[in-house]
């Protein structure tokens, strides 16, 4: 059955072949966003982008608590494999199969969903400032912090999303 | 359709919905006492773990029904099936059914009994009495659930 893709585009993936990246941690407002910007080349991967360079990155301390659980579109990579956002509060554990027993009960296949936890090493001025911005509506004092928090981090997430592409590509060689 | 039944634990109180539902246990009689133990054995055992999605069965009209134990993040997982059914096109309407507030006595009692192994006797015999004592408003819910989902109302 030959079916469209997520956003619509007739893009003749078999159902089978459709396979989906979800990149997962708390809320779903900076550290997936930022391992998903890295992925699609929205942010580089060889240096420390600059503060602003986050203002810019779509999804970035916008995820709001009532969007919890729902994944967000972020792009398609040069796989072609559509990379989304998702946050699962602290039951990832729980959530993850809760999504591929369901997606099971609906015959597609699990494998192809990919999820990858991006609450590595949280730093913890970027909870600080994500509990403030996300939670307390201080989003003029959470942002700055979570940005600060996020930079300290940034090789570590460079160093995940690099992992993640290289088992990417040897998996899904044609994708 | 799907009708999922959730609660905190599969076992505390989804599952009895699930099987009045479907028709394992009767709707206007209290399950023979082996049918309580089992279940109460199933609730120290975790048999089931939080976060699986286990089909029950098909009832009279032909809707799967499934019970999941997904703790207190009901509200996540109904936003996240939403969410990857449109993801995946899966034009499907469930009905759910919270289950959470008819297993207060079970989950108090089974985490009693895991955590004090010495006062299991005791709290299985508070179980059956409590059991017998639920049953009735499980029926009752199955019931509602029943009447909302001839109305199309989905939860």
């Amino acid at each position: 059955m030959v079916r469209q893709g997520a956003k619509g585009v007739g893009n003749g993936f078999q159902r089978g072949n459709d396979v989906k990246l979800f990149y997962h941690c708390y809320g779903g407002a900076h550290t997936s966003v930022t391992c998903a910007a890295i992925h699609l080349g929205f942010l580089p991967l060889d240096r420390i982008p600059a503060p602003n360079e986050f203002l810019s990155v779509a999804h970035y301390d916008r995820m709001e608590n009532k969007d919890l659980g729902t994944p967000q579109y972020f792009g398609r990579d040069e796989l072609g494999i559509d990379i989304y956002i998702i946050g699962f509060k602290n039951v990832c554990n729980m959530m993850i199969p809760t999504i591929k027993s369901y997606l099971n009960a609906n015959n597609i296949p699990s494998k192809d969903v990919l999820f990858v936890e991006a609450l590595v090493k949280l730093h913890p001025i970027t909870a600080i400032g994500g509990f403030s911005s996300r939670k307390l509506h201080m989003v003029s004092l959470g942002h700055p912090l979570t940005v600060w928090g996020i930079r300290r981090s940034y090789p570590i997430f460079v160093e995940l999303v690099s992992k993640v592409k290289e088992n990417l590509s040897q998996r899904f060689p044609t994708a | 359709m799907k009708v999922i039944y959730y609660g905190d634990a599969t076992a505390y109180a989804a599952y009895g919905m699930a099987a009045i539902h479907l028709g394992i246990y009767n709707e206007n009689e209290v399950p023979h006492r082996d049918d309580i133990m089992k279940q109460w054995k199933s609730c120290l055992t975790s048999s089931i773990p939080r976060g699986n999605l286990v089909y029950m069965g098909l009832d009279e009209m032909l809707r799967e029904v499934y019970v999941i134990g997904c703790g207190s993040h009901g509200r996540m997982v109904k936003k996240a099936y939403k969410g990857f059914g449109e993801l995946y096109e899966i034009h499907e309407d469930i009905l759910y059914i919270d289950a959470g507030p008819w297993e207060g006595g079970a989950r108090i009692l089974a985490s009693l009994s895991k955590n004090y192994p010495l006062i299991e006797p005791i709290a299985r015999r508070i179980y059956i009495r409590w059991f017998k004592r639920i049953y009735p408003l499980w029926s009752a819910r199955v019931r509602k659930g029943w009447e909302m989902a001839f109305k199309g109302e989905m939860t």
